[in-house]
């Protein structure tokens, strides 16, 4: 608190009376003018300075010396007013006797506080003709918000930087982020211009139409990503949907290749290609297709090839023959016949999965494991829909332990992936139809006990070819689907002790965590195959080693890549230190490696793993302590709050950007941007405008940098981890892109709309030094060294065409862009 | 002290690296022991990415199998999968290679089998065929046993130095502009580490837009240098800030190599040896084979570049191998085939090596395919190289071995990957200054030890 009020009120009144009869004395109160502090804090275009009302001398307090100080300034001139704002004492941006009489009211009369941001430390809600040069006695929270709102958002915009203007303001921001994204949001309803700007982006081209439809349904995927990223006002929201996809990471062209191109699976099937000929081949049907039969029947089925397709096939008769068109490769351009058709499936598939996750992405991470495992494009991915009693296949569940749940080798054993296997049998996708499925069951989950419609008969006669450029028609859909004939009904059993597994601290799993399923010889019904993984899924998600993994990769996302950089500040929890001393076996308060070692008869016969004793023993001197045995506090407040909470996300993520790491320069640009991040970094802090061929462009250059969002081939999803995109061709992709957005060097080159008119009209940006202080400010929170200020200068002055243009090009390809 | 790693990210503890035999002296004064290398030996690797079924691509009809214990052949494990004999091409009595090795040619060109016989040219035999290469203990994670054949220490699923890395950091010469690159269009982990590589999708790509200043770095009297050369080659960046130095020392990496690319290597003119032109072609996975076709040329015309390589992707053929897994090792027949016909002008200095992280399930999976297994199989290729069956022949391989690992359901490996890679570095990079065990951590231990034989040097390198 800045108040002070030593003085009695006749004190006042005398001093008042000494001050007007002897002028002289006014010096003697003055401070001296204050040197101007070592770094100023950066304020100016749209950083609004914090000030405290009515310290009209900036002494860092409210008290008698500034009434003072104001009267001398109105009826002198002397002193000097750094802040305008701080002297405009009852806020009425005037400068006048009404102010240090306001202050000695406050003071003394008991009258009413100064007005906003009073006499705490804040910024004029109201900014007028005044201003604040400079107060150094407020904190410079600019850099603070600069770190946070380049890790909770997809890049700080101008808007954002003048609407947080404080911690306080950040700490606002931060809640509203968390707490009010609205429940079940839905762009449609919920953010109608980004809907709009979503439905305009370039639609695949209809089945039977020539045209790079393959590539456009996955970028048309890709840009709705960018632009949620960069439109939406749920930033947080839009960070996590896209964490928990890539969590939960599927392929497209995995789906496209492995599934719907293959006709036993999820391709078109001859028998169906025999019927559309035998369809069309009415007049006469005579086995013998002719251009005028393919034609009447494509007016009906215009989902169907052009007749000059079949050029090979109506080469040496003018017609197509029943074996003719079994052979060709595309045959009838039915649903999925052609890679593009399939691609469009794909792409739905994947959107819809993707719209789940972000639908769950505040919630329970238990409803997204569930969610996951039920997902028509995870089942085709990851071969759960070929896993049956007959041929199991573990692929999945391999996946969900490694990947999605435990983490790599925690609590689980190759006998446990095949255990989990075996409860994965029988669930599969289908071709169902969307009769009595809920409205909200995005994802055709509801309803298990579908009936499949047989892939040969998807389009029973008459046919009923796709009306839209999309592949499902408003009856069928591909949903999930369990077939109990093809479940494993035998006993399963996990985490048994005898199957060596232990957890991520090299603690054998407890006896009592042992799931049993027993033979089940009553009712094999699909509700008690999805129970068996329910109760398989509930301790799954009862192991600490999931909140463990979940939550390093949350820390990962929004604080630092390398947890050991975290503070150990807290005690050892009681346990993790029960764990630590049955492991201690001399009780000397350190694991030696011959204690690790030693035989734990029937359940570690070769005693605890060694690999996680060097993991450990983060010193290598050979022996664990408790402190290198116990988490990093934040990690362990993470655990805590997914215990509590019963694994929610919303929780943990506040755990986390409540924290101190995170709400303190600890890891400020401690983090390597991916590459969609500078897109997204780059566009919003440009107000860039993409149109649909930017954005197609952009997924490209998104590729090239090494970013394959929905296409990545690997089920771990893409890296968060620094270095795994800090390399050569990454970087030059990088900047490739960043000057092709703010510097093409044709229009065919560019990346977004943009004009630096609009900022040099609105900040009067007349001289080169104004231009490159601003776009400093904005994109690098005017952090940069002062060689590279320079440089700029020097780039827009040695620039062959619009300087402007090249000088802010060349901000952004500064190395301090590449971090966040 | 992290001599081969000087980011404080990685957990591979420093004493371990201390057992492993990696401290002591910095990286600088042991390389100016070591003194440059000027052998002017080349190596380009292939990775096969996801897995390859060992026994599909090089197929041990010899394993007759033991019946009575339940262990079938390679037919009798493969109903749908298996590949009639008549079909594949028998290299030594024992294996044959998959029919889509031996057909991926042109009409009437070479194919791999004669480059295996040496009956193409006068060079020789020089394909060797690898097989049983694993390591113990191996992880069917792709991504850790990825990391592990990377960087050449099994368990250290956190470490990012590659392998190939730290042997061009032993004995990077000063001044050598181009050490080794990776044509891939992203980075891998064998050639991750302390020096910083090209990563590059293609020579021609490998530059920035016209108007983008390259720029020089900072040197008196220009102190600032110019354009992003100067941006990325200032020193007064605070370094304890994470990947600061990552970011800066990338930047520079590239900024340079844009430029030596720019001057020393599209400036050249450039055409592949027109034999190898159909076969580069006919490789149907297109990234791939200008991947392969960029990497040769570096190796051809960059006197200064040692080693270099490419990934082929797609191995993991957990269902529809019949249909996908011809595709693919057709595609690297023709790529093996084409880089003798390309690499000839250096082929007596010239080893080509693939490598995958594991070998399949011996028994197909009832989705016509396979899953994750152990063992694996490496080819070899290049003048140095004696050319043969390794670890496919009676002497080496008993019947019932498509069943021999613990759970009865993997070919057991027979020799470690680690022994092929000292062998490749010793017998042919070469290890002047014995630096073996910097390059591949324990290896000199390792080799004492020589459990089970699987460090038993093999001897495709004479």
């Amino acid at each position: 608190m800045h108040v002070r009020t030593r003085l009695s009120r006749w004190q006042v009144r005398l001093f008042l009376w000494v001050l007007l009869v002897v002028p002289g004395s006014w010096a003697a109160l003055v401070p001296p003018v204050l040197a101007e502090p070592p770094s100023e804090p950066v304020t100016g275009y749209f950083r609004s300075p914090q000030f405290i009302r009515a310290d009209s001398n900036s002494d860092g307090a409210v008290d008698i010396s500034d009434a003072v100080f104001s009267l001398e300034k109105l009826f002198s001139g002397g002193g000097n007013v750094a802040c305008l704002d701080a002297a405009d004492a009852n806020g009425d941006e005037r400068l006048d006797i009404s102010d240090p009489i306001y202050t000695l009211s406050f003071l003394f009369l008991g009258a009413q506080a100064p007005p906003a941001p009073g006499l705490e430390c804040g910024v004029d809600p109201a900014p007028g003709e005044l201003g604040c040069r400079w107060y150094p006695f407020c904190p410079d929270d600019f850099p603070l918000i600069v770190h946070v709102l380049s890790r909770i958002t997809f890049g700080p915009t101008e808007e954002l930087y003048s609407r947080v203007q404080t911690k306080a303001d950040l700490l606002e921001y931060l809640d509203e982020q968390l707490d009010q994204v609205p429940e079940g949001y839905d762009p449609a309803v919920h953010e109608p211009a980004v809907w709009e700007r979503i439905q305009a982006l370039a639609a695949p081209a209809p089945p039977g139409q020539p045209g790079q439809a393959r590539d456009l349904a996955l970028a048309r995927l890709k840009s709705g990503l960018v632009v949620y990223a960069t439109s939406s006002r749920w930033q947080l929201y839009h960070v996590l949907a896209q964490f928990w996809n890539n969590h939960f990471h599927t392929q497209i062209n995995a789906l496209v290749q492995g599934f719907f191109n293959e006709a036993p699976r999820g391709g078109p099937a001859l028998p169906t290609t025999e019927q559309i000929f035998q369809a069309a081949d009415t007049s006469p049907a005579d086995g013998s297709l002719v251009e005028a039969e393919w034609t009447a029947f494509r007016s009906i089925h215009p989902g169907a090839a052009p007749w000059q397709d079949f050029g090979r096939e109506t080469r040496n008769d003018g017609a197509v023959s029943l074996q003719e068109f079994l052979d060709h490769r595309f045959c009838a351009y039915w649903k999925y016949g052609r890679p593009q058709d399939a691609a469009a499936v794909a792409a739905q598939m994947e959107e819809r999965e993707y719209n789940l996750y972000r639908r769950l992405a505040l919630g329970r991470f238990g409803d997204m494991v569930e969610a996951c495992a039920k997902s028509v494009a995870m089942l085709i991915y990851l071969n759960g829909f070929e896993n049956t009693v007959r041929s199991p296949n573990e692929n999945f569940a391999r996946e969900i332990l490694e990947l999605h749940t435990l983490g790599v080798d925690s609590v689980y054993t190759q006998r446990d992936i095949e255990e989990l296997a075996k409860v994965l049998t029988g669930w599969t996708a289908e071709w169902v139809a969307r009769a009595g499925y809920a409205a909200g069951d995005i994802n055709f989950h509801g309803k298990p006990d579908s009936q499949a419609y047989p892939l040969n008969l998807r389009e029973p006669p008459p046919f009923r070819f796709p009306t839209q450029q999309f592949w499902e028609d408003d009856l069928y859909a591909w949903g999930f689907v369990v077939r109990p004939q093809a479940h494993d009904w035998a006993r399963k059993d996990l985490f048994l002790q005898r199957y060596g597994g232990t957890d991520s601290l090299g603690n054998p799993v407890p006896a009592a965590e042992e799931v049993s399923i027993p033979e089940n010889l009553a009712s094999r019904t699909v509700a008690s195959a999805i129970a068996e993984l329910d109760r398989v899924l509930d301790r799954i998600l009862s192991f600490r080693d999931t909140a463990k993994f979940i939550s390093t990769k949350l820390i990962q996302l929004f604080v630092t890549d390398d947890l050991s950089l975290l503070e150990k500040s807290q005690p050892i929890p009681p346990d993790l230190l029960a764990g630590f001393r049955a492991a201690d076996l001399d009780g000397d308060g350190a694991i030696e490696r011959s204690e690790w070692e030693a035989p734990i008869p029937l359940v570690l016969p070769n005693g605890r793993p060694p690999q996680v004793f060097e993991r450990l023993d983060s010193d290598g001197d050979g022996k664990v302590t408790t402190r290198e045995y116990q988490e990093p506090d934040l990690l362990q407040a993470c655990i805590d709050a997914w215990a509590r909470t019963g694994g929610s996300v919303r929780e943990v993520v506040r755990t986390i950007l409540r924290s101190d790491e995170l709400l303190s320069l600890k890891f400020y640009r401690a983090k390597v941007k991916t590459p969609f991040e500078v897109v997204t970094s780059a566009i919003r802090a440009l107000g860039g405008a993409p149109t649909n061929q930017h954005l197609a462009l952009t997924a490209n250059d998104l590729v090239l940098a090494g970013m394959e969002l929905f296409n990545f081939s690997d089920p771990t999803g893409e890296s968060e981890l620094g270095f795994d995109w800090m390399h050569t061709i990454g970087l030059l992709e990088r900047l490739k892109y960043l000057n092709r957005a703010a510097n093409p060097v044709s229009q065919q080159e560019s990346r977004l709309v943009w004009s630096p008119g609009a900022f040099q009209e609105r900040w009067g940006l007349d001289t080169p030094q104004r231009l490159i202080e601003l776009f400093a400010l904005l994109l690098h929170g005017g952090d940069i060294l002062e060689e590279h200020g320079r440089l700029a200068l020097d780039a827009y002055q040695s620039a062959a065409g619009n300087k402007a243009l090249a000088a802010v090009a060349y901000l952004l390809s500064l190395p301090q862009f590449q971090k966040q | 002290m992290k001599p081969f790693d000087r980011r404080k990210f990685l957990h591979w503890s420093a004493a371990s690296l201390t057992a492993l035999g990696l401290c002591g002296m910095p990286p600088f004064l042991r390389r100016a022991l070591a003194g440059p290398l000027t052998s002017g030996k080349k190596l380009l690797f292939i990775f096969l990415r996801g897995g390859i079924d060992a026994v599909q691509a090089v197929i041990p009809y010899g394993d007759t199998g033991i019946p009575g214990q339940g262990k079938k052949t390679y037919l009798q494990a493969r109903p749908t999968l298996g590949v009639d004999p008549a079909a594949a091409h028998d290299l030594n009595g024992f294996v044959s290679l998959h029919p889509a090795m031996q057909d991926a040619a042109e009409a009437d060109g070479p194919r791999l089998a004669d480059i295996f016989h040496g009956t193409l040219d006068g060079r020789g035999k020089h394909l060797a065929v690898l097989h049983r290469i694993g390591y113990e203990s191996q992880n069917r994670s792709h991504f850790s046993s990825q990391q592990f054949w990377e960087n050449g220490v099994p368990g250290a699923a956190t470490l990012e130095a590659g392998v190939f890395n730290r042997y061009l950091t032993e004995y990077l010469e000063q001044g050598n502009p181009l050490p080794g690159a990776t044509v891939n269009g992203n980075q891998m982990v064998i050639m991750k580490g302390p020096t910083q590589l090209p990563v590059l999708r293609s020579i021609n790509d490998y530059a920035l837009p016209a108007n983008v200043p390259l720029g020089t770095p900072p040197s008196p009297p220009n102190v600032l240098g110019t354009g992003l050369r100067g941006a990325y080659g200032q020193t007064t960046y605070n370094p304890a800030i994470p990947y600061n130095p990552l970011t800066y020392s990338t930047g520079v990496a590239l900024l340079d190599s844009l430029r030596f690319f720019e001057e020393n290597v599209r400036s050249v003119p450039y055409a592949p040896e027109p034999e190898a032109v159909p076969y580069y072609a006919a490789i149907a996975d297109r990234g791939f084979a200008g991947f392969l076709q960029d990497a040769a040329r570096l190796l051809k015309q960059v006197p200064q570049l040692q080693i270099t390589g490419v990934n082929q992707n797609g191995y993991d053929t957990h269902g529809g191998e019949d249909g996908a897994f011809p595709r693919l090792v057709g595609d690297l027949a023709l790529a093996l085939t084409a880089l003798y016909l390309d690499l000839k002008p250096i082929w007596d200095d010239t080893v080509v090596v693939t490598m995958s992280e594991f070998g399949r399930t011996s028994e197909e999976n009832g989705n016509r395919g396979t899953d994750h297994g152990e063992s694996t199989v490496m080819f070899v290729l290049g003048g140095p190289v004696a050319g043969g069956v390794y670890n496919a022949d009676p002497s080496r391989w008993s019947s019932g071995d498509l069943f021999s690992t613990a759970n009865g359901r993997y070919v057991a490996h027979r020799t470690d990957f680690r022994s092929v890679y000292a062998d490749l570095i010793r017998k042919h990079l070469g290890d002047p200054a014995g630096r073996i065990d910097a390059v591949i951590p324990g290896t000199t231990a390792l080799e004492a030890q020589n459990a089970n034989g699987y460090f038993s040097s093999l001897g495709f390198l004479g």
